[in-house]
């Protein structure tokens, strides 16, 4: 098939440098969390639920001079076309726990919270690509949302390289097909938070690939602060 | 080296690097290291096995062995040999944890995760090794190839010597000979499939035993990351001065560091791993920027080529010490008779 016509334009009618549809919502589950959210990048769908600061549960996660992050990622079987059991010690998932928890450590003021637990549970609904930048940008608005003191929103986009053209923001079939690149950023900076490339690309198209994640983490950043700000003056209103 | 590190161990070694200098001496020179540069590497291959390396990076210390065996191929994958890598870390070797409140062997098992994670990447997700080599026949029989790596000690730096040590037993190793033997020919009434029967030459003597496909060969650096600044200024300033980028941390430097990068290229300029994952250290992690890691990555273009040349001497010197040692030269076809 062809992924990028001589025409420029994608496999999906999009051109080289747009992202999909990205549909965000916060407080989805008022009830069962603290905060939460849900973020559709695509036909990416992942759903975020933040519990804390509460007290932790066992005493080796209590730390006396900061907060202890706790990300559970689920994979639903579903979330792919053919349905795979997914066990919870995966070493993939395992380490994806890992890179978030990581991440968000850097980003939420956690010595403001000693001795307390923040547990973040998050939920793969639908898979099309970009499935570890889908659940970055979920994760932040759920803990703006549960009102976690945060040194700026981390958004993240993935990114790959066909031939040598920049694609930004690949679904499944691109990303089956072409090196990818997920880079997590920090505000409007250039400061990457997390950064992963699992295949290989050359050196000389780094840049090129990179400038353009930047960018478009940029935009998603836009549009997430977006929904906040709508979801904020919804609720300033409901309070007079 | 004691576990725990106290404030004042941990205040001197960042005033050090503040001042240019790294604690740990490169025992070549003498001096103190330059903050791009890797401690002494000794690699060590077996006279009498294929496959075993013992490497050291100053005083880290690991051992691979590599074993084959026939098996079945998956299923999904039926042209293609099976490659695993295990890495193991005895109990009596204490990784250095970074946060000594949290539980030690949640860290550790993540550490170790870690490790296996970034030594697949590099390895058998980029097919360094050519897997559909070590096809015998397809979707009933393949070669397996089991790559055990052997933490001996830790002095931080796993990924890197873990690595080197891979990458050199797969050049070094070789696995015996197979002939296919077809049912067909011998009973041509049989109705049965084409299923064959295979002679396995395993005696060097008769048969030479076949090196691996290596295909290109990956090289992993990690640098350990400081930041000297706040968090605020790092979020928010661009300020390079207050990051220090460490090549070939040693223990101390890694239990102390802010953050760390693993970046995997080969000589084809070809970027095959880059992880930025956050340090999670007690700082909490330091950002990169985008431009600063693409100057890092061309920079770095000159380690990978030393290390992918010394890999490739130390091969190459071990083999022609063992055609020389076991008289190989005898076998040639045009040999003094």
């Amino acid at each position: 098939m062809e992924l990028y016509s001589p025409e420029g334009l994608r496999i999906d009618g999009r051109r080289w440098n747009e992202l999909r549809r990205f549909e965000c919502r916060i407080n989805t589950h008022p009830n069962s969390s603290d905060g939460s959210s849900y973020v559709e990048q695509g036909n990416t769908k992942v759903m975020c639920t933040v519990q804390g600061p509460i007290e932790p549960a066992l005493r080796s996660q209590q730390h006396s001079e900061r907060a202890n992050i706790e990300v559970n990622l689920n994979i639903a079987s579903f979330s792919t076309f053919e349905r795979k059991k997914r066990s919870r010690n995966e070493r993939r998932l395992v380490e994806l726990k890992t890179t978030l928890e990581k991440t968000f450590e850097e980003s939420v003021m956690i010595n403001l919270y000693p001795r307390t637990n923040i547990v973040i549970n998050v939920q793969v609904l639908c898979q099309d690509g970009g499935m570890l930048a889908a659940v970055i940008n979920s994760i932040t608005l759920a803990l703006i949302d549960a009102g976690i003191s945060m040194y700026d929103y981390v958004s993240g986009v993935s990114c790959g390289l066909y031939d040598q053209t920049p694609l930004l923001d690949v679904n499944n079939l691109e990303e089956h097909d072409m090196s990818c690149l997920t880079v997590g950023v920090i505000g409007k900076s250039e400061k990457l938070a997390l950064m992963l490339l699992e295949d290989k690309m050359p050196l000389d198209r780094l840049e090129s690939v990179l400038s353009i994640g930047i960018a478009g983490s940029h935009k998603i950043r836009e549009l997430m602060d977006q929904e906040v700000r709508k979801h904020g003056i919804i609720r300033a209103s409901k309070m007079q | 080296m004691s576990k725990e590190l106290s404030l004042n161990q941990k205040n001197y070694l960042i005033q050090a690097l503040k001042s240019n200098i790294r604690l740990s001496t490169s025992t070549n020179t003498g001096g103190s290291r330059k903050f791009n540069q890797f401690r002494p590497i000794d690699i060590k291959l077996s006279n009498t096995r294929y496959g075993s390396v013992e490497l050291s990076l100053g005083k880290t210390k690991v051992m691979v062995n590599i074993t084959s065996r026939i098996t079945e191929p998956y299923q999904d994958r039926p042209f293609e040999g099976i490659m695993t890598i295990n890495c193991e870390i005895p109990n009596h070797i204490k990784l250095q944890s970074n946060d000594t409140t949290n539980n030690n062997n949640d860290n550790e098992d993540e550490f170790i995760n870690l490790i296996n994670r970034a030594l697949d990447r590099a390895i058998r997700r980029s097919n360094a090794v050519d897997l559909e080599n070590l096809c015998i026949i397809a979707g009933e029989k393949v070669w397996e190839l089991i790559i055990d790596l052997q933490v001996l000690n830790y002095d931080g730096n796993l990924i890197d010597s873990g690595c080197l040590a891979i990458i050199t037993a797969l050049l070094d190793f070789k696995k015996p000979d197979v002939t296919i033997n077809n049912n067909n020919t011998s009973n041509s009434s049989s109705t049965s499939g084409g299923g064959g029967n295979i002679i396995v030459h395993d005696d060097e003597m008769k048969r030479p035993f076949i090196e691996l496909s290596i295909l290109h060969i990956p090289i992993c650096l990690t640098f350990s990351l400081f930041n000297l600044g706040s968090k605020e200024t790092n979020l928010k300033t661009n300020d390079i001065d207050q990051e220090i980028w460490l090549l070939d941390g040693d223990a101390m430097e890694e239990s102390c560091r802010d953050g760390y990068l693993i970046m995997t290229m080969n000589q084809n300029h070809e970027l095959i791993q880059l992880s930025k994952i956050g340090g999670g250290g007690n700082n909490g992690g330091v950002s990169i920027d985008g431009q600063q890691l693409i100057n890092l990555c061309h920079e770095s273009i000159d380690e990978i080529n030393r290390l992918t040349n010394l890999v490739k001497s130390t091969v190459k010197n071990h083999q022609l010490n063992r055609y020389n040692n076991e008289n190989y030269k005898l076998l040639e076809s045009s040999a003094d008779r």
